[in-house]
């Protein structure tokens, strides 16, 4: 009962990190629902094997090494990748203004891009950069979870933080209302 | 004001305008920045540059977990007959998975302590020298008051109580049975 409810605990507070991890790393929506459910699944048999408190970094190691896995099989097998808008949800909140279709396109537009361009970033910055910005995770849970310095992960997100600003540079003058 | 039109900016400027732009610099970092980019445009240029970069990223959010997917995994791995428990669970999940709710729920609960703390203390007080010496005063007179009125009440007990309302009609009683007693003698005489 109590390891039932610690489970449910843990999904319902990880499962959209886990996903959402899954879904930049792998840019796959089919691999990414694979890897939830695989993590989700190892949770449930190691339930009683950590505490909630350090539950966060083994579920997003997990993850992480799940993701590598994956890419490595796919880097010989067939390229699956589609497109971005394809892959994501409409999860951005287009808050600025609804009722203007021209803004609501435009964000629309932006959030796909920024998506494309995080995805298009390398591995080891990408996952950095998705832990810290998209998911809030600390610079010491994501030292812990991938398994690198502290240093390296501040170094990784300041490069992946210049990569996308690059990759972001062509839509910016234009786009601005 | 006289603005720089262009300046080189360094490796270490630019690591401090990004982190600037995203939100993750100390106050120092960000005053000096700021400064900078009030004198320069090419600064300001560039911080605004990431700044909307920085924003973009902050409104992409997480991405949502497919229902259907959770419905499976959780029908495979938890028994089916303990999925209609739900209450306590999320009850537990509302407190525990929300830092504002949590944070909220322990001020709560550290401000009760303390209420109960401070209101079960036993109370000390702390008196001057003077303020004993006038209490004893206080007391004494209080006391004498009670010790007059004591010896009043037992001089009027003795007095009138007992001298007036008690002795004379006992004496007099005692009199009359005397009377009746020499009278009864006289008789058999």
């Amino acid at each position: 009962m109590l390891e039932e409810q610690r489970y449910r605990f843990l999904i319902q507070q990880y499962k959209n990190k886990i996903y959402t991890y899954s879904m930049y790393m792998l840019k796959n929506k089919m691999d990414a629902d694979d890897v939830t459910q695989e993590v989700m699944i190892r949770i449930w048999q190691n339930i009683d094997k950590f505490n909630l408190l350090a539950a966060k970094t083994w579920i997003i190691k997990t993850t992480n090494n799940l993701c590598i896995d994956y890419l490595r099989k796919r880097s010989v097998s067939v390229n699956r990748e589609s497109e971005i808008d394809e892959l994501f949800e409409d999860t951005y909140s287009a808050n600025s203004n609804n009722d203007n279709p021209y803004l609501t396109t435009h964000f629309r537009m932006m959030a796909s891009k920024v998506k494309e361009a995080i995805q298009r970033l390398p591995e080891n910055l990408r996952s950095v950069f998705v832990l810290y910005e998209i998911e809030g995770l600390k610079y010491k849970e994501i030292s812990a979870a991938l398994e690198l310095p502290l240093n390296s992960v501040k170094v990784y997100l300041l490069r992946a933080r210049k990569k996308l600003q690059e990759e972001l540079k062509e839509y910016e003058p234009q786009e601005v209302i | 004001m006289n603005r720089k039109k262009s300046s080189e900016i360094t490796e270490e400027l630019l690591n401090k305008i990004i982190s600037v732009a995203y939100g993750d610099a100390s106050l120092n970092d960000k005053i000096k920045v700021m400064y900078i980019a009030s004198r320069n445009e090419e600064v300001r240029d560039l911080l605004n540059s990431y700044k909307r970069t920085a924003n973009e990223v902050k409104q992409l959010g997480e991405e949502e977990a497919p229902p259907e997917l959770l419905k499976k995994i959780e029908h495979r791995n938890v028994p089916a007959k303990t999925i209609r428990n739900k209450f306590v669970f999320d009850f537990l999940s509302i407190i525990f998975s929300r830092p504002i709710i949590s944070a909220a729920t322990s001020v709560i609960l550290i401000a009760a302590v303390i209420t109960s703390l401070i209101i079960n203390k036993p109370v000390q007080y702390n008196y001057s020298t003077a303020e004993i010496t006038v209490a004893e005063k206080q007391a004494k007179y209080a006391l004498e008051l009670v010790g007059k009125y004591f010896n009043e009440t037992h001089s009027t007990l003795q007095k009138k109580v007992f001298g007036n309302a008690v002795a004379k009609p006992f004496n007099h009683s005692i009199g009359i049975v005397n009377n009746l007693l020499e009278g009864d003698k006289n008789e058999k005489n």
